[in-house]
């Protein structure tokens, strides 16, 4: 869910930067967070012998660490910066980027967790294109999932890191230049030793950080505005529409953003990976309860912080955040404790850098994987090729967030919405359905992919105005997601080849049970 | 195409938001009722792939249909109730804080399918999706799988082996 924190994100860029929280406490604080998130990528360096640990964490972790992977890894920083920010200027439609996630995460155990776990079961699968090629029989569709995984996964690390770097200059004012490559080398630090088990557990270590200061900044929110019903009097006097269930959004608009976060979830390779990983298949029986209620928790901040704050600037008592991103900052800094505000700015960072390590090594699975395997070049050593491939995708990620411009917000916002569309059909229809076909597979995955870029393209303004806009407001990855799933559909009805059929009994029944 | 009644609602919703689009896209003042499509559609989606996704092969539970249906209803109420609702103002009745219509959106859409739709899956986890003995049939079927790979292993039909990780 972090797309949205890429515009705003960026815009802060652009227009001015997050104002500076920098203090000896805040940057204590900082520094006592880096070293615990060094200290795990030491120990887990000293666990990561083999490519099954480096991809898939010796397939040993437990639910809690899964659970707070996976909150961590798909909120990134959009409900502490991206999401306020959006519901300061817009209003409470904002909430359809989030609103999903009561049904989203008892959604993805049905449709694909179960499968994913299981087929580990009966093969050394390493990756979701794997999953892919696995169960159509086809190098091709591994190949070219793959190839999406690395086009979605490349801008949408980019904008990571790009507000990752806005957020260590606030907290150290070093600069947005310095904030880009430290964060890029702590990242990289862990990533490329620890592998994915150093992701998972710094995750942890960051999703309990999330949860935590979201409840007690949601406190001080609602403490700040004078209660959930003073706030709304307030708001609804003021400012009926932004009171609206719409917000400042079309309905269709809105629920576009519904169907796009429901469904598009179980497309996200980053957080799907980690179903490989949890170490008892039936531990997977709390998964949807505690993570939904991980995810309540933090999504808490970015409803509070956004309504309070907005209260706040039409009664006088804030001045308006420009851009509406610093609306979290600005409120963190003048109605908190400043301990607090430490840990959240802490927390800010913790969380793209959970999204950011996520990406680095589902990247680093497609470049030493998924792809040569697909050209039938499979790599030798591929626990050594993927730290390789780790450090070019971070150095790739951090040039192209300091250098690109603008281009790197329609990299990121396409991100999500392409790895939904890409993905989604092919996956959750794939592994359910035993009429899907590896040519429907094909066809929708180079439909999500292209259609995904090249929409993106033609409605991207950049400096200037889009080629084409779309009516309503609505998102073009609403539409490419669609549009993948019809293709899907329609060529798994006219072609054979590749159905459930014809797959090895052990893998049959993994997905059959 | 095997028949199923997921695989009709994934068909169904892909249709209907697909039609909501492109009346959209034609040109000229865009309609309302395509709001309500891609609400329609949304949810007949949840329930395809959520039908789709729990189904076995002995076939699925009537309880696990019922969740996903009643699941998919309680968000298409939660739709319909915003979609109809009026502008609120200051007599319009508060619930929990919030005017009724943001209160439905987040009280019924946002939180009311998290009360059971999780707990669901807790419920049903041993009958309906995960089978005790999961594990055990997996690993017979995969010693299976590798004796025939081993009796075959002259034929070099060896590249769909354990081996080769996809």
């Amino acid at each position: 869910m972090s797309p949205a924190t890429t515009p705003a994100l960026l815009l802060a860029a652009q227009t001015g930067e997050l104002p500076s929280a920098a203090s000896p406490l805040v940057v204590g604080v900082g520094v006592v967070y880096f070293a615990v998130v060094l200290a795990i990528a030491v120990w887990a360096s000293r666990r990561t012998r083999t490519r099954e640990d480096f991809y898939l964490a010796g397939k040993g972790i437990g639910l809690i660490a899964l659970t707070l992977a996976a909150m961590a890894s798909t909120f990134s920083g959009f409900t502490f910066i991206g999401g306020p920010g959006l519901l300061f200027a817009t209003g409470l439609g904002a909430m359809f980027f989030v609103l999903p996630a009561s049904v989203t995460n008892a959604f993805t155990v049905w449709v694909v967790a179960k499968r994913l776990r299981l087929l580990v079961e009966v093969r050394p699968v390493l990756s979701i294109p794997g999953a892919i090629g696995l169960r159509y029989g086809s190098r091709a569709a591994q190949g070219w999932a793959g190839a999406a995984v690395l086009a979605g996964i490349i801008g949408y690390m980019a904008t990571n890191v790009l507000a990752l770097g806005l957020v260590l200059d606030a907290l150290f004012g070093v600069g947005l230049g310095w904030g880009i490559w430290i964060g890029t080398t702590v990242v990289l630090v862990y990533s490329a030793t620890g592998g994915i088990l150093a992701g998972i557990y710094t995750d942890v270590f960051q999703g309990t950080i999330m949860a935590a200061a979201s409840v007690l900044v949601f406190m001080y929110a609602l403490d700040a505005g004078g209660g959930l019903g003073s706030i709304s009097t307030t708001l609804l006097v003021a400012d009926p529409d932004f009171m609206s269930p719409w917000g400042s959004f079309t309905p269709i608009a809105a629920l576009s953003l519904y169907l796009l976060f429901s469904i598009g979830v179980v497309g996200q390779p980053h957080v799907m990976h980690k179903f490989f990983m949890i170490r008892d298949p039936f531990r997977l029986k709390w998964y949807p309860v505690l993570v939904t209620i991980a995810m309540a928790l933090v999504i808490l901040l970015m409803f509070g912080v956004g309504l309070s704050y907005k209260a706040l600037v039409v009664t006088g008592q804030a001045p308006v955040p420009d851009p509406a991103d610093n609306t979290a900052p600005l409120f963190l800094l003048q109605h908190t404790p400043r301990l607090l505000a430490a840990v959240v700015f802490s927390g800010i960072a913790a969380a793209m850098m959970s999204t950011v390590d996520a990406f680095l090594n589902v990247g680093a699975a497609a470049i030493t994987h998924d792809i040569p395997t697909a050209l039938g070049r499979p790599l030798e050593d591929e626990l050594r090729a993927g730290r390789i491939a780790t450090v070019l995708l971070a150095v790739v990620s951090g040039i192209v967030a300091q250098t690109s411009g603008t281009l790197v917000a329609l990299l990121g916002i396409a991100g999500y919405g392409l790895l939904a569309s890409a993905l989604v059909p092919a996956l959750a229809v794939g592994l359910n359905w035993p009429g899907a076909t590896r040519s429907a597979a094909i066809a929708s995955i180079a439909t999500g992919l292209v259609s995904s870029l090249l929409l993106g393209l033609l409605t991207w303004g950049g400096a200037g105005e889009p080629i084409l806009s779309v009516p309503e407001g609505i998102t073009v990855s609403a539409m490419t997601l669609i549009l993948s799933l019809g293709v899907f559909l329609v060529v798994s009805a006219v072609t054979r080849g590749g159905t459930m059929d014809e797959l090895d009994d052990d893998v049959r029944l993994a997905l059959e049970l | 195409m095997r028949p199923s009644l997921g695989l009709a609602a994934l068909i169904g919703g892909t249709i209907v938001v697909l039609v909501a689009y492109v009346a959209v896209l034609l040109p000229g003042p865009a309609p309302e009722w395509p709001a309500a499509c891609v609400a329609l559609g949304t949810c007949l989606l949840l329930f395809g792939f959520l039908d789709l996704g729990a189904g076995r092969r002995e076939g699925r539970p009537l309880a696990v249909r019922l969740v996903f249906a009643g699941t998919s209803i309680w968000v298409a109420v939660g739709f319909l109730g915003i979609l109809w609702s009026t502008p609120a103002n200051l007599e319009t009745p508060f619930i929990w804080g919030l005017p009724l219509p943001a209160a439905w959106m987040i009280y019924v859409l946002g939180i009311g399918p998290a009360l059971f739709l999780p707990i669901a899956w807790v419920v049903l986890f041993r009958s309906a999706t995960l089978p005790e003995d999961a594990l055990d049939q997996l690993r017979e079927a995969r010693r299976r799988h590798d004796a025939a790979i081993e009796s075959s292993e002259d034929d070099g039909d060896r590249d769909r082996g354990r081996g080769a990780a996809p």
